[in-house]
């Protein structure tokens, strides 16, 4: 397997601790601007190429005025007589060739210049996401994958802006003023003095405006982000609202939500008028400037009329690099803000472990274990889910002080024991059954053993090894986890099956196929294996689904396999098949297969050679099922409160999801 | 994994399509084919512009404001380069300083009028922009709450997220930096052509036909670039759509060691969106650095024909005819050369302009068209004029021969489904002929519906509170046609319960008292106290007023049960319908959530869709459900007598369990 890569940013140092400080960022801080730096200075050639190009485009068309006049003043009255050819060979061919070149070149620079940002754009989006795949599920734990998206999205679409359009404007202007100012100045030193001076007072209001403007952005952004979640949890709860006939309740208040947002909206569209409004007034006033100052001058015989065409041309130059660096300004700080939330995702500590390059190691216990098979010892484990992950800082906390603190209500729940001394051993080719109602810690307990959660020391062994010392790769190799819930990725049928084992050839995944009873489903699709299935595999049913999610799991060809509720969604008719045909497959694998599974349905328990019952975190009792039905009232109690509730492991209706469908969203 | 057939999969969501119009009109003769390419997508939006001229109606004021000041702005735009013209060539040259301050004095008060009206004409339009989309959003939200479960039960949520965020926002974009700007564009460029033509008719058509040949090269570009960015959208769907299932995925990613494929792919899918977006920056910017050129061309045209009129007697060696034609043309005085130099970016930035919004604004109007569709979705469950009231008492629930199905009549969910039952007990005896679909259920306080899954029980319920209408037959409540009560009566009569119920994010009160501003007090803790909801309370900061997280997040699964049953307390139903679905709670909770049912259930009519055997057996009557038909009805007691379809039933279920035992 290739070495995984984290960037060679510095930002990507391991971090020893799992625990987050508690200090959070605020703003981005300069280490992450130096972060920026560095990746543009990566492409130092380009950006430096392009910046030159966008200076010979602004020195070029500064030229032009200049000629203009020349043309002009050799045609004068009393200049002497020019030839029809020789104005063409002296003022109007090199003319033409100017403004052919002043093309070509600012096509170059622009292309140059953002090609610079779209790279940064694809690269950070990279590295960013590379971090993402290394965070623990802790971290999601917290923090919403649409908080994470918003970030590798719009953020960062936001910072190429600020480096594509906000620099490139800001150094066109730049280039714009030194080129022509100097002309200018050279043509008539005390109307450019003039003219200059309007400048730096207007970049002063413009300053102190902007930051008005983005006041009011951030404000109406927030609302935005209200109102989106309002119609988001009215629409997830549209079956409540109208039960309860609360409509006229629900579109009042969010009548006022939206009057909010126009009032700020109306705040930032002035204000953002006002900006608007005094950068072209800039270009008004210059030509005020000429014809007052000019015009004396003119009077007094100092200032010849083509020195108006000049002028008034200049000024032209001017005035799109002074209007476009409002909307540099604008880009650049809708820029910072979002490259501090993107810095943000790059600070968020990432397991020691998990920053190596991730290769399995292979080692002389792994190799072992393939051959021999893996046996599980759970030793006295207790387990609560301690917050090592913050959330990250939404966008709207500092402008809304209604939405409640999410913080403080979870300070008030004392962690509490998921796992409580667990003790049990799971021999090497054996079959062991977690049996307990919901919340018992099955799921966990699976979990943990697959090394999701950080595992406390010496609590849990696989084949001896302790597994808080097993690197997380490795375990990788060693186990495969089968979820509780079966998530497809839009692909084909193979592809989604070989996932987590691309090397597997079809044949493989055809008997998986077969095993898992996808036979029949996967012969009526249209393409069978090559088909496609859709968005979050939804086109198929959730028992498919499940199926699909085991037959991945076996594929793997691990040691020790965990299944979650492997048949929740099958009917039983299936799931009697798919236990049979587990079973022949299970003893006719050449490595022996341990398996440990987690279920509340009973056709599967019986046939295990252990059970463990758990019950809020704790071993209630464990032995054989017979042993334990003999045995323990509360395991009888269980197993009979499961099957003779009518409808115990019924298919939930596919939940309607609250979350935009991202194809939906991102394909407009 | 190959990378091909997944951008396809990502591409096939993509709904969006283009007018085919434009394919199909390319077939026209050759000759005014261009015309027709030209104008058959204008010809849709046409219609979409008079689908949102009712919501442009209702700000009229501002409207007809901000579309009364255009002219006048465009005036002003174009009397700039006028009065520089009058000052060159009049008090300059005439040496003349009291008219040179007239000249400037007048300037200076025709860029204060100017932005005045700018300033005003960008806030009434821009406004009326921001109160339209708040109206318009309004409407839709106003709409959906009045949308049946037909509809959500067809429309993925996604999709209306996508619909009230991203259309709304592409709208409003529309009108923002589309919309009236775009009637400025154009006003200025008329402003311009009119200024030119005051002042120098010939060299004003020289610039028009520059000006047309702009208008070749824009649309030139407006083509090819559509095609880049139709490709940028795809490439960017399939990046994001697989950012986003990764990230769903993650878990599995993981445990599966896949984080340096996954990564790889992303490097992959990375590129092609960047190599999209590069492309189509090639063609962006040499449009705009066309435009630019063409400016220049056209001053140099202004440029030439002033010096040949200007300074004629100096230039030898003119080809005759040039002579003869410039010889012709009034003479270009210099101030209107500087003032044409004025009016040629006048004239050619506005077109640079309108060719970007062009793209804001067919991708606002197709948001529109949606949005539109959307506010024309029918109200499936309307109400009728002369509707009545319930009174707040349980009264006799009666199906006659009900039937329904979604959408294919051949899959009907409920057939021909007939039962009463009334709230109390006159000892009418039990009719209930076996097997036909038909019975008479006897009177009592709980109705237990049940069946296997899939059987109809939970859309029996929802005939009932009109969530859905029956296809067929009807559906009595009081013996009223519950087609005829007052839908806001009739749901707060019946609630469906279930312990899926949302909890707003809002104060634990406000969960409770849904719907009420200002709840009763001892209503509200008569409804804590009855629901065993204090050891939440006392949990809880603030108490009552402690705010809760979206969808209860912070909350344990007992607790949210408990919630729930309070607010069925607060809003007191004559009829409850409880979907009792084992919950996943500790035995304690458990045990509160059981006593404060049996409390809740006291007083009122109460359908159970029950799972629990004890519901079950104490039920006062039973309906047993099998693929939409009344199989069986009655007691206990009296169908495990008839040893019928529930009594098998019953026993399958039983056995199954001791077998396995």
């Amino acid at each position: 397997m290739q070495a995984f890569r984290l960037g060679r940013a510095p930002l990507s140092t391991p971090l020893s601790t799992w625990r987050v400080s508690s200090q959070k960022p605020t703003g981005p801080p300069e280490q992450s601007w130096r972060l920026l730096v560095t990746r543009l200075l990566g492409d130092w050639h380009w950006l430096v190429l392009g910046l030159l190009m966008l200076a010979m485009t602004n020195v070029l068309r500064t030229w032009l005025p200049l000629a203009f006049k020349q043309l002009l003043e050799s045609l004068e009255p009393g200049a002497a007589l020019v030839y029809w050819h020789t104005l063409w060979q002296d003022h109007l061919y090199p003319m033409l060739g100017v403004i052919v070149a002043m093309l070509l070149v600012r096509i170059a620079s622009r292309m140059l210049l953002l090609g610079v940002a779209h790279r940064l754009e694809a690269a950070l989006r990279q590295q960013v996401f590379d971090r993402l795949l290394c965070l623990p599920p802790a971290f999601y734990d917290v923090n919403s994958t649409g908080e994470v998206m918003s970030r590798l999205t719009n953020d960062l679409k936001a910072v190429r802006f600020m480096v594509g359009g906000g620099i490139m404007l800001v150094f066109n202007t730049l280039f714009a003023y030194g080129a022509t100012l100097p002309a200018m100045w050279q043509l008539n030193a005390p109307l450019t003095l003039a003219c200059g001076l309007l400048y730096p007072i207007t970049l002063a209001a413009i300053a102190l405006l902007s930051r008005q403007v983005k006041a009011s952005f951030q404000q109406v952004q927030a609302l935005l982000g209200q109102i989106t979640s309002r119609i988001q949890e009215n629409l997830s709860a549209i079956h409540v609202i109208q039960s309860y006939a609360i409509e006229p309740w629900e579109t009042k208040r969010f009548s006022q939500l939206g009057e909010r947002y126009f009032q700020a909206s109306h705040t930032l569209i002035h204000s953002r008028i006002w900006l608007y409004l005094l950068m072209s007034l800039v270009t008004g006033l210059g030509l005020l400037l000429v014809l007052w100052v000019g015009g004396q001058q003119a009077l007094a015989g100092q200032f010849h009329r083509t020195d108006f065409v000049a002028f008034t041309l200049y000024l032209e130059a001017l005035a799109w690099p002074t209007l476009s660096l409002g909307w540099a300004v604008t880009l650049v700080q809708q820029g910072r803000v979002a490259w501090g939330r993107v810095t943000e995702l790059l600070q968020v500590p990432v397991p020691s472990q998990a920053l190596l390059p991730i290769e399995t190691h292979f080692s002389e216990a792994m190799l072992q274990a393939e051959a021999q098979g893996v046996a599980v010892s759970v030793e006295k484990l207790t387990f609560a889910y301690e917050p090592t992950y913050q959330p990250l800082q939404p966008e709207s906390t500092s402008t809304d002080p209604e939405q409640p603190s999410l913080a403080v209500l979870k300070d008030n729940q004392p962690s509490r024991l998921v796992l409580n001394e667990v003790s049990f051993q799971v021999p090497v080719g054996s079959l062991v059954a977690l049996i307990g109602p919901v919340g018992a810690g099955k799921s966990t307990l699976l979990r943990l053993i697959a090394k999701r959660y950080p595992v406390p020391k010496r609590s849990i062994f696989l084949n001896n090894h302790d597994l808080a010392h097993i690197p997380a790769a490795d375990v990788a190799a060693w186990v495969s986890l089968m979820p509780q819930s079966s998530l497809l990725f839009s692909a084909s049928m193979a592809e989604n099956l070989r996932f987590g084992s691309p090397q597997v050839d079809g044949a493989a995944v055809e008997t998986m196929a077969d095993l898992s009873q996808l036979r029949a489903d996967i012969d009526r699709m249209p393409q069978q294996l090559e088909t496609l299935v859709g968005q979050r595999g939804l086109s198929l049913s959730g028992g498919q689904r499940q199926r699909v999610s085991l037959a991945r799991t076996l594929l793997r060809d691990s040691p020790l396999l965990l299944l979650d509720d492997p048949f929740a969604s099958v009917d039983a008719d299936t799931e009697r098949r798919l236990i049979n045909a587990l079973q022949q497959w299970r003893f006719q694998t050449v490595r022996p297969k341990t398996v440990l599974f987690a279920s509340h349905r009973m056709p599967w328990v019986h046939l295990a050679d252990h059970v463990v019952f758990l019950s809020q975190g704790k071993v209630l009792a464990q032995g054989t099922h017979r042993e334990l039905l003999g045995g323990v009232a509360a395991y009888r109690a269980f197993v009979q409160e499961c099957d003779h509730s009518f409808d115990c492991a019924q298919d939930e209706p596919t939940e309607l999801r609250a979350v935009a469908d991202p194809a939906e969203v991102f394909s407009e | 994994m190959s990378q091909a057939p997944i951008v396809d999969a990502y591409e096939e969501q993509d709904e969006t399509t283009h007018p085919p119009a434009m394919d199909a009109t390319v077939q026209h003769t050759r000759f005014g084919g261009w015309v027709f390419t030209a104008l058959a997508p204008w010809q849709r939006d046409f219609s979409l512009l008079k689908a949102l001229w009712p919501l442009l109606m209702r700000e009229k004021k501002a409207l007809f404001l901000s579309t009364l000041m255009l002219p006048l702005l465009a005036m002003t735009q174009a009397a700039q380069p006028f009065l520089l013209q009058q000052a060159i060539d009049g008090p300059i040259q005439r040496r003349d300083w009291p008219g040179l301050l007239v000249m400037v004095l007048l300037l200076l008060l025709l860029l204060a009028v100017a932005h005045w009206l700018r300033y005003w004409q960008m806030a009434y339009s821009q406004t009326m922009g921001t109160r339209i989309i708040t109206n318009l959003r309004q409407q839709l939200y106003e709409h959906l709450q009045r949308l049946s479960l037909r509809f959500y039960g067809k429309t993925p949520l996604g999709r209306l997220m996508t619909r009230l965020t991203n259309d709304v926002e592409n709208l409003s974009e529309m009108l923002a930096s589309g919309g009236i700007s775009i009637l400025s564009d154009l006003a200025i460029i008329v402003g311009a052509i009119v200024g030119m033509w005051l002042m120098h008719p010939v060299l004003a058509t020289l610039m028009m036909l520059v000006l047309v040949l702009l208008a070749f090269i824009t649309q030139f570009f407006r083509v090819h670039s559509r095609r880049a960015y139709d490709d940028i959208r795809h490439r960017l769907a399939a990046l994001n759509t697989y950012l986003q299932e990764s990230l769903d995925g993650l878990d599995l990613i993981q445990t599966t060691h896949q984080q340096a494929a996954t990564s790889q792919r992303l490097g992959v899918l990375n590129q092609q969106s960047r190599n999209a977006n590069l492309r189509s920056v090639v063609f962006d910017w040499s449009y705009t650095a066309a435009v630019e050129c063409l400016t220049f061309i056209a001053m140099l045209l202004t440029l030439l024909v002033g010096a040949l009129t200007l300074g004629l007697s100096t230039v030898e060696q003119v080809p005759l005819g040039l002579a003869q034609l410039v010889s012709a043309l009034p003479a270009l005085t210099f101030g209107q050369l500087v003032a044409f130099f004025q009016f040629i970016p006048m004239l050619f930035n506005p077109v640079e302009d309108l060719s970007q919004k062009a793209m804001v604004i067919q991708s606002g109007l197709s948001s529109f068209e949606k949005l539109s569709a959307l506010l024309e979705t029918p109200v499936e469950i309307t109400q009728s004029p002369e509707a009545v009231s319930l009174p707040p008492t349980p009264g006799e629930i009666r199906f006659d021969n009900v039937s329904f199905y979604y959408d294919d009549p051949a899959h009907p969910v409920l057939s021909a489904v007939s039962f009463s039952f009334a709230p109390r007990s006159d000892a009418e005896e039990t009719q209930a002929p076996q097997g036909e679909g038909k019975a008479t259920a006897s009177m009592g306080r709980v109705l237990a519906l049940v069946g296997p899954s899939g059987s109809g029980k939970t859309t029996l319920v929802r005939l009932l509170n009109r969530f859905y209408d029956a296809t067929s037959g009807q559906v009595t409540l009081h013996g009223h046609d519950v087609r005829q009560i007052d839908l806001a009566s009739l749901r707060r009569h019946v609630i469906v319960l279930q312990q899926s119920d949302w909890l707003f994010s809002a104060t634990v009160a406000e969960n409770i008292a849904l719907g009420e501003d200002a709840p009763d007090d001892d209503k509200l803790n008569r409804a804590v106290s009855m629901a065993n909801l204090q050891p939440l309370l006392a949990r809880l900061p603030q108490g009552l007023h402690s705010p809760l997280l979206e969808g209860g997040k912070n909350l344990s699964n007992g607790e949210r049960q408990l919630l729930l049953l309070a607010r069925a307390f607060y809003a007191n139903p004559p009829v409850l319908v409880l979907d009792e679905a084992t919950a996943a709670v500790d035995p304690a909770t458990e045990r509160l959530i059981q006593s404060a049912l049996q409390r809740l259930m006291a007083d009122r009519t109460t359908i159970v869709i029950a799972h629990r055997l004890s519901t079950i057996e104490s039920a006062d009557t039973i309906l047993f459900l099998e693929q939409g038909r009344v199989m069986e009805s009655g007691s206990h007691a009296s169908l495990m007598a008839a040893n019928g379809h529930y009594a098998r039933y019953y026993r399958y279920q039983t056995e199954e369990g001791a077998l396995q035992g």
